[in-house]
């Protein structure tokens, strides 16, 4: 489904990804940790489509078509979501505006007509239940006055709402309690099926109890320098990444 | 009342217009183009100009009178002395002044009845425009606990000066709706003159679009304790555009309320200014006085400017102000665009979410007018 090859990118003439190589196959789920600056927002990013960064070499290619060919809003229609680290608060806009928005626009590019409001309606109630959203807060400004736990639910809120075929989840973890976080972990395996993919960018191992891994991949100083199953983060959770960096340049 | 004494006295004023500016403080005018004043609005003539007259609106609530000047001073209606005399000793900005003796025989008198029931809404034609003639007044006058909307479309359509009073008795509500949208060759200014008496409610909302420069300036003077003024205005410099207003929000009796509420979009080499003024009185205690102005500079190239004045005298009063200028985020842009939102509808979206507080305080006839109308401008 994914495939990322030898991927560059720098920002500002400094270098971040230095050689980024990964596959994703539908169905799996793969974690991504890593130190601090090693380069996994800017990945999660440059999935997404940000022009912030300057690709200076490789390719991400997404079911088989280079993802470099489409802007941010076609790699959405094409079926890529991105779960902020820092959701963007946006005053004025309306929740129920910007995913009915959302959800019609990405119909249109895929040569649907826009969803009912009846039918929409129902959706937005069967997924807010499903990450136990509080259903006022759809009737606020996107992520205005939303707690931390909050604006991550309601990531998790819009991934169920679009229905991705490969979702990034970047640092959902962060900020959250144990409950919200089992909430969030809740939301996300109940959209996992053979069809779709995610990736979990984490710093942590706590949030892979919830989400099981089927692949674990350390980056580093821009490079993926481990990869294994999910036991290699509870060995990362352990020993912290000083012994990976250690092990890796012997 | 102020006479004209003839072509001498034309002479003095324009030789007076062309020394200095039209105003207590030069530098309010800095930004607006004196040369295309001088040509436009106040052509150097011989005699005093006649004033062009508004027709008269169809289908006038029961009891509305439109009538003259000359007439309602014969017919004694109430309210028309006490706006003559107010504008004899108001202490006008700009144009005004310049008016004055054509607006004392001249104006059209909109005169309102008291009611227990909110009158019908009234929709005002434009000035018919006559060569070589500049300028119209209009004088609403609201009778105690009258309640009504006023609809002024399309006002900023050819250069002119239009000089609006309105005068509200004891809990009389009046909404101002005001659409000045110019023609690009347009040079277009307007005063509007408030006076609200104890309880009396006056809400203004206007919408500044087009021409080749438009300058507004409303002065509200708060008579009556617990009277409140509010004003939404909304300015939207597309290139070459030049939109100016200037408000004075005049605390004159305690426990009166005065709100202002500026958005400013300019697109590249489009300007817009604002500048709104406090003025507390001495004994105008407990006031409360709210101004906030944002704007956002959608192209480089894109002018836009707040100047707050604060004068207050009293010492038991709540007044604040607030003005920011940003650009687009880009962060928002993006977070949009994630999630399926083409570039251009990001954008619409955020500039809708931008303006919409503003927006929501026009008539809504007017507000669905104004969306198409900034939607076809953006695209």
């Amino acid at each position: 489904m994914l495939e990322i090859k030898n991927l560059h990118a720098s920002i500002d003439g400094k270098p971040i990804l230095k050689g980024v190589n990964l596959r994703i196959n539908a169905g799996e789920v793969h974690a991504i940790m890593g130190p601090n600056g090693s380069g996994k927002s800017t990945l999660a990013s440059i999935i997404a489509g940000n022009e912030a960064y300057e690709i200076t070499q490789g390719d991400i290619l997404f079911e088989g078509n280079s993802l470099f060919d489409l802007q941010p809003h076609q790699r959405a229609a094409a079926g890529v979501f991105l779960a902020f680290q820092y959701p963007v608060e946006i005053p004025g806009v309306s929740m129920m505006n910007f995913m009915k928005t959302a959800i019609n626009e990405i119909r249109a590019q895929n040569g649907l007509q826009p969803m009912e409001a009846a039918a929409f309606l129902k959706l937005v109630r069967e997924k807010q239940a499903l990450v136990e959203l509080d259903a006022k807060l759809a009737n606020r400004s996107v992520n205005q006055g939303f707690s931390g736990g909050e604006k991550k639910r309601n990531e998790v809120f819009q991934m169920a709402m679009l229905n991705p075929t490969l979702a990034v989840l970047d640092e959902t973890d962060s900020g959250l309690d144990i409950d919200a976080l089992r909430i969030v972990a809740q939301g996300v395996n109940a959209l996992r099926n053979p069809n779709n993919a995610f990736l979990v960018i984490t710093h942590y191992q706590r949030l892979l109890d919830y989400i099981v891994p089927d692949v674990v991949h350390v980056l580093a100083n821009g490079k993926i320098i481990k990869t294994g199953n999910k036991d290699l983060a509870l060995e990362l959770e352990a020993k912290g990444y000083d012994w990976i960096l250690e092990t890796t340049q012997a | 009342m102020l006479e004209f004494q003839g072509p001498a006295d034309r002479t003095r004023r324009w030789t007076g217009l062309a020394q200095g500016l039209p105003n207590l403080k030069q530098e309010e005018w800095k930004y607006v183009p004196i040369d295309a004043l001088l040509a436009h609005v106040y052509p150097q003539s011989d005699s005093l100009l006649p004033l062009n007259q508004r027709p008269r609106p169809e289908n006038l609530p029961q009891g509305v009178r439109y009538l003259s000047v000359s007439e309602a001073l014969a017919e004694k209606i109430p309210g028309i002395l006490k706006a003559l005399n107010h504008l004899q000793v108001a202490h006008f900005d700009g144009m005004a002044t310049r008016f004055l003796p054509a607006i004392n025989s001249e104006a059209t008198v909109l005169w309102i009845p008291a009611s227990d029931v909110p009158h019908p809404d009234i929709a005002l034609l434009p000035s018919i425009k006559q060569p070589n003639q500049t300028a119209d007044a209009l004088l609403v006058l609201v009778q105690a606990g009258a309640h009504i909307n006023l609809i002024l479309p399309k006002e900023a359509q050819s250069s002119g000066f239009s000089f609006i009073y309105v005068g509200l008795e004891d809990s009389a509500n009046v909404s101002l709706h005001r659409d000045l949208s110019g023609s690009d060759a347009a040079f277009v200014m307007s005063h509007l003159e408030v006076l609200l008496a104890n309880a009396a409610q006056f809400k203004l909302a206007q919408y500044l679009q087009g021409g080749s420069a438009q300058r507004h300036a409303v002065q509200a003077h708060l008579c009556g304790p617990q009277s409140v003024a509010s004003m939404a205005s909304l300015q939207f410099a597309k290139p070459g555009d030049q939109l100016h207003s200037w408000v004075n929000m005049v605390h004159q009796s305690p426990h009166a309320e005065s709100h202002q509420n500026i958005r400013q979009l300019a697109l590249n080499s489009g300007m817009s200014s604002f500048t709104g003024k406090i003025h507390v009185a001495l004994d105008a205690q407990k006031t409360q006085a709210y101004q906030h102005s944002a704007a956002m500079v959608l192209e480089e190239g894109g002018r836009t400017y707040h100047r707050p004045v604060l004068e207050i005298y009293a010492d038991d009063v709540k007044c604040t102000h607030g003005a920011t200028t940003g650009s687009l985020d880009e962060q928002a842009l993006f977070y949009l665009q994630a999630r399926g939102i083409p570039k251009p509808a990001a954008k619409r979206l955020l500039i809708d979410a931008f303006i919409e507080d503003c927006l929501q305080a026009f008539h809504p006839d007017l507000q669905a007018a104004l969306r198409s109308e900034i939607a076809k401008s953006l695209q």
